[in-house]
């Protein structure tokens, strides 16, 4: 039959039937049943070793979360807990079906099994090996967001082989779509093949991450770029192959398109518009993550950029704020991290009509140098602003370098400076109020009785 | 301290639960394994009594069938649809029997049989023409022997029956028998030729003759010299060499003539025989449903292989066998022989015979041959057919591949004929360890 040709839903039924048929038959019930009963020995056996060298060994800790880099014999211990069990099922399984051979039963389908074990035994050693070449978290997320649904899907692919022709099971039309035929192969290659290639993106672009950061690159914010722009590059890229690969009908592209462009237009239109303002952040640099901005009134840190919205941590409370891009270039963003991260600051108090203005600059300026946030440059200044009602007014300016530390700085140079003053015989006055009472007395009257 | 406490708890308990996990698997363990050695010995691979008679048969099973060497989409559909009216008869007699055919190519059936049925898996009985790679199968235990009483020998012709037997034991039913015949197109013949040397005549005379080549594509010829037989039983045939360098002389000498083509283009040849390019055709039997297809019955004629006078041409007879899997049920194997009973029986062999030309395996078949002058020529030229039996097919096949080669360096006179017999002696003299 040529591969072309798309098969009725019902071929797969009665590909099931068939293989109803197969399992009718003792030969294949004793070998599956030999495989489960090996796989439980074998794995009972591996736990019971397992609990053994836990007992032995109580002070070893193989939980990978508690370590970054495993030792020795933890790793030991962990290449045991990985290994033990698949090489013990190979190796009785291997027993189990030279038994089989001897006694001339069938054993088609243990020897399949042990490719099987072996090929799991494979994966274990490769995801082993890469716990000493790779961060232990890199690899976790790699084992179960990556390889182990890659092995999984093998798996059944292989032990599927065992029963039905996947060249033939790939041909069934599942549903016709606008006149299109949808076929198990390109439905199954779709989703997989999605699934894998934006599991791999992001991997990479976590991996590319570590690596920056490792290697001390300098600038976060190109690093973001790149690694952002790099894994849209690509999602955008794998679908384009995938779409590509299956075949997807520019038929049925077009009746999608057509018939859903005005909801794209209209329900999707924030989207897009985010989107792209994403797009332009990115490449325009204006924003990076770390940002002190000011938006809304309230001062926030930017915490992540993405390519639809923004994330910030609003300091007055500490709440994260999810921003939509586009609101970037429809309102007035203050940021303090533009081109530098310096914040002016300015203290103004007052002291005494008696005090030389001089000595009190002097005063005030050793506070702000004695400050260990306020920036020696630029440096501190003080000023005398005016004569007040009952006090000269003094300014002091000085310069941070984190504006997220402002409050916590300028409280310190308060108290600071209250000393300092204290220390210097230097008084602050405040207005006071003297009350004076007229003569003629106040006139008390009591109640009636 | 108190996060280490409870760490320390929590392993304990693990521990706990790690070990009774383990003693109850064990448990379970042990259970499956004496459920498991119960099972395996109650399973037998000998056959079982037939159930009673008043028992109704049903079940599924698989049925997987060879095509045809040529598989046209013609003659692909042709068989597929004999085969579905075949099973429709099995199910008016046994309505809870399911049958599921899957079809092959030509020559492509034995490796998934040998895989499939060495897990267990496969059909329950396959359709596929005797060859020497069934042997491979037969060896490895993996197809069923069939015992007398099922069989039913008597009612089979005795060349079909070789190429059920090895060392003795019947391994299937024959289903069918094909061979060669010379087909003609009845609007440019007028006399049909019964020796070789008419045939050459009416070449001479502008009918263009086409012949497949090869050693066992032209072993037909062997007969008109006298060589009788493919088999070396017990002495070794000396007449049969002696009569296949003469054959092989006359062919050198045929392929001169100018309407004479000798070709190992198989599709060409048949192509042209359609087209009306060609006014004989040494064709296969297996052909003829298709050709019947193009051809029309005023233009589509069939005859015997021309020989030589009181020495037919003896072309080699083949066997589709119905050969039924180790790996079966009991229950299934039942199945699966009232199904080759069945479509083996006269009746069907009747009605398959009817349906697309054919040779029946079954020789009570009895055909009219004022009413079907084609399928009674291929009955008569398969009396005069040559089989290989079974036994014997691993040695011919290496006799065979010789024979090609020789066959084509005498073609190309590289080699006499007399070297070339001389040397297909020594190697059937080596393969069936005969004295010459």
């Amino acid at each position: 039959m040529p591969d072309s040709m798309p098969l009725p839903l019902n071929y797969l039924w009665d590909e099931l039937l068939k293989v109803s048929i197969i399992f009718q038959r003792p030969v294949v019930q004793r070998q599956f049943l030999a495989v489960i009963l090996t796989t439980l020995l074998a794995w009972s056996i591996s736990r019971w070793i397992w609990s053994q060298l836990r007992q032995r060994y109580p002070q070893l800790n193989i939980d990978e979360d508690c370590n970054q880099r495993l030792e020795w014999k933890q790793y030991g211990l962990t290449v045991i807990q990985y290994l033990s069990t698949p090489t013990l099922v190979l190796g009785a399984g291997s027993i189990v079906t030279l038994l089989f051979q001897q006694w001339g039963w069938f054993a088609g389908y243990l020897t399949d099994s042990l490719n099987v074990i072996a090929f799991f035994l494979l994966y274990r050693l490769c995801v082993g090996a890469l716990f000493i070449f790779l961060p232990i978290s890199f690899v976790k997320r790699l084992r179960v967001l990556f390889l182990g649904p890659l092995f999984f899907v093998c798996i059944i692919c292989y032990t599927l082989s065992w029963f039905f022709d996947l060249r033939q099971l790939a041909q069934v039309n599942v549903l016709t779509l606008f006149g299109e035929s949808i076929l198990l192969k390109p439905l199954f290659i779709s989703i997989l093949g999605l699934y894998f290639w934006n599991m791999g993106v992001f991997l990479f672009e976590d991996l590319l991450l570590r690596i920056f950061q490792g290697q001390g690159f300098p600038n976060p914010r190109i690093r973001h770029v790149v690694s952002l722009l790099l894994r849209y590059f690509l999602i955008g890229l794998g679908m384009v192959l995938i779409f590509g690969y299956v075949g997807v009908s520019p038929t049925a592209v077009a009746a999608i398109s057509g018939g859903f462009s005005v909801g794209l237009g209209f329900g999707l239109k924030e989207v897009i518009s985010n989107f792209v303002s994403g797009i332009w952040l990115l490449f325009e640099g204006a924003l990076k993550p770390g940002d002190i901005i000011k938006i809304n009134g309230d001062i926030s840190q930017v915490v992540r950029l993405g390519v639809r919205a923004t994330m910030v941590q609003v300091v007055k409370d500490n709440s994260e704020e999810i921003i939509p891009n586009q609101i970037f270039f429809t309102q007035n963003v203050s940021t303090l991290t533009g081109s530098n991260n310096l914040v002016f600051l300015s203290l103004v108090v007052g002291a005494d009509y008696d005090c030389s203005p001089p000595k009190v600059i002097e005063v005030l300026l050793s506070v702000a140098h004695d400050h260990p946030q306020v920036l020696e440059m630029p440096p501190p200044s003080a000023f005398a602003l005016n004569f007040g009602d009952s006090s000269i007014d003094y300014e002091l300016k000085f310069c941070i370098a984190d504006p997220l530390i402002f409050k916590v700085v300028t409280s310190e140079l308060i108290c600071a400076v209250w000393q300092a003053f204290a220390d210097h015989e230097i008084e602050i006055p405040y207005p006071q109020r003297d009350l004076h009472i007229r003569d003629g007395g106040l006139q008390v009257s009591s109640p009636p009785h | 301290m108190h996060r280490l406490s409870d760490h320390v708890l929590n392993l304990s308990l693990l521990r706990k639960i790690i070990s009774l996990s383990a003693v109850r698997i064990t448990g379970i363990v042990l259970c499956l394994v004496g459920l498991f050695c119960l099972t395996a010995c109650s399973f037998q691979l000998r056959i079982q009594p037939e159930p009673e008679q008043n028992e109704p048969l049903q079940g599924q099973i698989l049925l997987w069938i060879e095509l045809p060497s040529t598989e046209t989409e013609g003659q692909t559909g042709s068989i597929q649809q004999v085969v579905q009216s075949s099973l429709e008869g099995f199910k008016e007699l046994y309505p809870q029997v399911k049958v599921f055919v899957e079809t092959f190519p030509f020559r492509q059936i034995q490796t998934p049989l040998q895989s499939q049925i060495q897990r267990g898996a496969g059909p329950d009985l396959v359709g596929v023409r005797a060859n020497p790679e069934l042997i491979g199968i037969i060896k490895t235990g993996l197809l069923r022997m069939v015992d007398e009483t099922d069989l039913r020998a008597s009612q089979f012709r005795t060349e079909a029956l070789k190429n059920i037997r090895y060392q003795g034991k019947n391994y299937g039913l024959p289903l069918f028998l094909t061979t060669q015949v010379l087909c003609y197109n009845k609007t440019k013949v007028e006399t049909l030729p019964n020796t070789l040397e008419e045939l050459i005549q009416q070449a001479r005379q502008g009918y263009s003759v086409g012949l497949i080549s090869g050693f066992l594509e032209t072993y037909w010829g062997v007969g008109s010299f006298g060589g009788k037989s493919f088999e070396n039983q017990d002495t070794f045939n000396n007449q049969q060499w002696r009569a296949w360098s003469q054959w092989l002389a006359w062919l050198k000498e045929a392929q001169n003539e100018p309407n004479f083509i000798l070709s190992d283009n198989v599709s060409t040849l048949r192509q042209s025989f359609l087209n009306g390019q060609l006014a004989y055709l040494g064709c296969r039997s297996d052909w003829l449903s298709d050709f019947s297809q193009v051809l029309d019955k005023e233009t589509l004629g069939v005859t015997l292989l021309p020989g030589q006078s009181n020495q037919p041409a003896s072309p080699i007879l083949e066997t589709g066998i119905i050969a039924f899997s180790q790996a079966s049920s009991t229950k299934q194997h039942q199945l699966a022989l009232r199904l080759a009973q069945f479509l083996t029986n006269a009746e069907q062999q009747k009605r398959i015979e009817a349906a697309i030309p054919f040779i029946p395996s079954n020789k009570l078949v009895k055909i009219n041959p004022q009413l079907f002058p084609i399928r009674a020529t291929l009955q008569d030229q398969a009396k005069q057919a040559l089989a290989i039996p079974l036994d014997e097919m691993e040695q011919s096949e290496v006799v065979v591949e010789r024979g090609n080669s020789l066959y084509q360096q005498v073609l190309a006179g590289e080699i006499s004929v007399n070297k070339a017999e001389a040397e297909i002696k020594a190697t059937v003299q080596q393969e069936f360890g005969l004295e010459g």
